[in-house]
């Protein structure tokens, strides 16, 4: 009984965090930004997220969340609810079935699963633009640094999502 | 791992990856029209998102005017040491006087095109990770918005809309490169086309190209929208900033600065009618 509560105390956590991470980004504008590059926080917090919960419920908070993306950025046609889904379920996957759960692999996931979804960014909306230049200005100056500073900040995110789990297994 | 692929749970996420590309697909189809789902969502998050934007605006103008204050005792030191720095500030507000006498003019054209009908909106979402500034206002179809409709400041132009929600609708700059319309030199009526390009777009700077060998165009001089395509004439676009010419030396071009800060935007007008509504440019530059 008081693990079904402390369950859902961590998942009521977790959509909060979600949904400051969310109101954040797309209100407080590029308060991280550091020249080009901007972290998209739920994209980490989605792979820390995904490391400790099933596949199933991995994927629906990145469809979830992803929806909320479609629309307020300035992607269109269900980008974001289709990427994140994936990322949350493949993450679910590769942290069960292959690797550990530990910052390693939680590192190794967050920088694939943000490199994925910055680059299938580029390639869906940047990548035929006007110039082969200005193509790959985007992918070289906006979309690589974005991917790997949001990756850093897995590590506050991993350790969070692991007290919760522990609390949870306990 | 294959256990999870012959299960239900497999199964439940293939139906909504199904579903959400159906979607997808339909609103591509569709073209200009926000995704339900997403437009349920940001229809419901719209106040939120609209409250945190004027918390984040807030903490902006506090740091703003803090920074703008001590700003302006440095500059009132330097002019009370250099006097030839007064005189350069001179002429920045004989300048500025020379603005404000365009923008009346910018305000008379407005009186002249009754045609033209508003619909006010803030915006109340913006994407940091988009290079071109793109945001969402919180107006949409219910306000009479469609998609095309070009997007003002009092300053100038900012864009069109690209996708209409219920009550929101999302705003492409004309730093994008997706955007292309019909310009003129005010001064020297030539004509080109202003389109987006990510460099230019790092610097808040778009391109006036498809220039002739034999226009005037000058640094400073204002850019205006042609009235072809979906803009109607007369907007006010930028000013001219750098001029070139391409690597075979047959057309000229010039880097544009935008009259609107897309950084500091926070209230737009949205023209949901005007005479000759309707056309489209496309990159060759035919209506």
């Amino acid at each position: 009984m008081r693990k079904a509560k402390d369950r859902y105390i961590a998942f009521a956590f977790n959509l909060l965090i979600f949904a400051l991470l969310f109101i954040g980004h797309y209100s407080l504008g590029g308060i991280l930004t550091v020249k080009n590059a901007t972290p998209l926080l739920i994209l980490p917090m989605l792979t820390a997220f995904s490391m400790f919960n099933d596949e199933l419920a991995s994927a629906l908070t990145g469809l979830f969340f992803g929806i909320f993306m479609d629309g307020a950025s300035s992607e269109v046609y269900c980008f974001n609810a289709l990427v994140l889904l994936f990322i949350g379920l493949f993450t679910s996957l590769i942290s069960k079935y292959l690797f550990n759960r530990n910052i390693r692999s939680v590192a190794v996931l967050s920088i694939l699963g943000n490199l994925f979804y910055f680059c299938l960014k580029w390639l869906i909306f940047y990548a035929f633009d006007s110039t082969i230049s200005s193509s790959l200005t985007y992918l070289l100056d906006y979309a690589i640094p974005s991917a790997i500073y949001s990756a850093v900040f897995i590590i506050p995110f991993f350790f969070l999502e692991r007290a919760f789990y522990r609390k949870i297994v306990s | 791992m294959r256990f999870f692929f012959r299960s239900r749970q497999f199964k439940i996420i293939l139906v909504i990856v199904a579903i959400v590309a159906a979607v997808s697909v339909i609103c591509a189809a569709v073209g200009g029209v926000i995704a339900p789902q997403a437009n349920l969502i940001g229809t419901i998050t719209a106040p939120f998102r609209s409250f945190a934007t004027s918390i984040s605006n807030g903490i902006s103008d506090i740091y703003k005017a803090y920074s703008d204050g001590n700003a302006l005792l440095l500059e009132n030191a330097e002019l009370e040491q250099e006097n030839a720095e007064l005189r350069e500030k001179l002429a920045e507000y004989d300048r500025a006087i020379y603005e404000n006498d365009f923008y009346k003019n910018y305000l008379e054209i407005k009186e002249k095109n009754p045609d033209f009908k508003f619909t006010a909106a803030s915006l109340i979402s913006r994407d940091s990770s988009d290079p071109y500034g793109g945001f969402v206002i919180n107006s949409g179809s219910l306000s009479g918005i469609e998609e095309y409709d070009p997007v003002i400041t009092e300053q100038g132009l900012v864009g069109y809309i690209t996708e209409v929600g219920l009550t929101t609708s999302k705003v492409t700059t004309i730093l994008s490169s997706e955007i292309t319309l019909g310009a003129l030199d005010n001064r020297t009526n030539d004509s080109g086309i202003v389109s987006g390009e990510i460099d230019l777009a790092k610097e808040g700077k778009c391109k006036f190209y498809n220039l002739s060998r034999s226009c005037n165009i000058a640094v400073g001089d204002y850019v205006v929208t042609s009235g072809e395509g979906i803009f109607p004439d007369g907007l006010l676009v930028g000013s001219i900033e750098t001029i070139g010419s391409d690597k075979y030396n047959t057309s000229i071009f010039a880097s544009v600065k935008p009259f609107v800060d897309m950084e500091e935007i926070r209230g737009v007008m949205v023209i949901t009618d005007f005479d000759g509504k309707g056309g489209v440019l496309t990159e060759e530059g035919e209506e």
